[in-house]
């Protein structure tokens, strides 16, 4: 007898595998678990609808595509997931970046009135992470760590461009950037599990 | 601490259970490895999308991307959804003169009209895979790309490295030699003996494998200690940050071997570059 495959209940390693071979209800199953925090993630960095639903879009259709480049042994399938997707919205950004011939790191800030624009990335965490739970997370960094952390994963600078942004040598961005995740890490994953629990 | 080796600590060590001299080890590791470094950065990406305000994406977006999975499919057969429709007066007509010209119209008639579809099918088939593989170029496009972008980091690394030390009071700065069929490679190292780092910039070693890397030693006492590893690129030129885990000072020389990537805490290919400290 034949059991019917459980798509909700099954692990994300098992979707991936059923991807792979060319599985449309797991990637369906796949895009119900993690589209809102893919379209989230990309919305919050492009403040753009319109071109989050693309990155979204993009971002799920490269899982179907490349899901046998997928290793079960190289980390989990959300890693490899939203990497995807940051780095598809970060492509975006760097796109708009070169099309307005902009340098400065807030140019996801572009759709904002322009007298509310700030060069200060304190502020830039004030608007624009206002009532998430990623606010208070970012205020429990040091500022010069919030600082590289912002420019890198919201604005999509690279460690080089954030190093001459802040005036700061790369090894320091590099520290900085790395004590940053850490602290992120122990102060996010706990408040993402409850969450996970709650069903929220 | 090689790659392999740091992929399996990074986890424990953003949740703080790596302490002491094994967060260490690791740090310097990330410090001086471009791939490690990318693979953190990459870990705290799905806490950041789960932790911005959350959004559901439209309807639409999946309706898009079911009906680009259903027109990408390699298995994808439009033979079904082929229709060829013949006028209703054709077979009124056929019947008048089933003998005569006019049935021989409509053969033809439907012959061309099958052949027609045929033919827009294939044409249809080539447009879709001609999309699909230019969508695949842009997805290799784009990791190109990001590997420039590594690489164009590397070099402005390397520079500010290079410019930092040899105004830094105790640099020293010593040569490497290559060796056997490596005869014409040669490499420079730069030591700051008060940061305890050194550059190694090499040039003239022959492209590798994918799954080969350069591995670097420094040696004291005869015993060869790992130090980081690099690939060179198509002109042969390759470069890396040294961080040694003890004192420069304390080693006697420095060799490079070729390894499988990823590969052993002991080397087992030859010296194709190497000399004294």
């Amino acid at each position: 007898m034949v059991r019917a495959m459980n798509y909700e209940e099954a692990d994300d390693k098992i979707l991936m595998e059923c991807i792979s071979n060319g599985d449309k209800n797991a990637l369906e199953s796949l895009y119900s678990r993690y589209s809102r925090p893919v379209y989230s993630l990309s919305i919050h960095m492009l403040r753009d609808p319109t071109a989050a639903e693309e990155v979204t879009q993009d971002t799920f259709f490269n899982v179907w595509r490349r899901a046998g480049s997928y290793k079960s042994n190289r980390g989990k399938v959300t890693s490899w997931l939203f990497s995807i997707a940051h780095n598809r919205t970060i492509d975006e950004l760097r796109k708009r970046r070169r099309e307005y011939n902009k340098v400065q790191y807030d140019v996801d800030l572009s759709n904002r009135p322009t007298e509310s624009r700030s060069d200060d990335p304190t502020e830039y965490v004030s608007v624009q992470f206002e009532g998430t739970r990623l606010k208070s997370a970012l205020m429990t960094l040091r500022p010069e760590q919030r600082d590289v952390v912002v420019l890198a994963y919201f604005g999509g600078l690279t460690h080089s461009e954030i190093s001459r942004e802040l005036d700061q040598p790369l090894g320091t961005v590099k520290t900085r950037m790395r004590l940053a995740m850490k602290k992120l890490r122990e102060v996010l994953e706990p408040q993402i599990r409850e969450s996970a629990e709650h069903g929220l | 601490m090689d790659c392999s080796d740091a992929e399996d600590h990074v986890v424990p060590y953003l949740r703080g259970a790596l302490v002491g001299d094994d967060a260490a080890t690791l740090e310097r590791h990330i410090a001086a490895c471009r791939n490690c470094s990318r693979a953190m950065a990459e870990e705290i990406v799905a806490d950041l999308a789960h932790a911005v305000q959350q959004k559901d994406p439209p309807q639409s977006v999946k309706d898009r991307l079911l009906g680009r999975v259903n027109s990408y499919s390699p298995a994808r057969s439009t033979w079904p959804n082929l229709r060829i429709r013949i006028p209703r007066y054709a077979g009124r007509f056929t019947r008048r003169a089933a003998l005569g010209w006019g049935g021989g119209v409509v053969v033809a008639l439907a012959v061309i009209l099958l052949a027609t579809g045929v033919w827009f099918n294939d044409r249809l088939g080539d447009i879709s895979r001609n999309a699909e593989q230019l969508s695949d170029e842009l997805a290799l496009a784009r990791e190109r790309e990001s590997e420039v972008i590594s690489a164009v980091e590397g070099h402005r690394e390397a520079t500010y490295e290079l410019i930092r030390m040899s105004s830094t009071p105790g640099a020293s700065v010593n040569t490497l030699l290559g060796t056997g069929p490596w005869s014409t490679a040669r490499g420079v190292v730069m030591f700051s003996y008060t940061s305890n780092r050194g550059l190694l910039l090499v040039t003239d070693l022959p492209a590798l494998p994918s799954d080969r890397i350069y591995r670097v030693w420094l040696i004291k006492d005869g015993v060869k200690y790992n130090a980081g590893w690099f690939i060179v690129d198509p002109l042969g030129y390759g470069q890396t940050i040294i961080i040694p885990l003890a004192p420069f000072g304390q080693f006697d020389g420095m060799s490079i071997t070729i390894e499988p990537k990823g590969g052993s805490g002991n080397p087992t290919g030859v010296n194709v570059l190497e000399g004294d400290l």
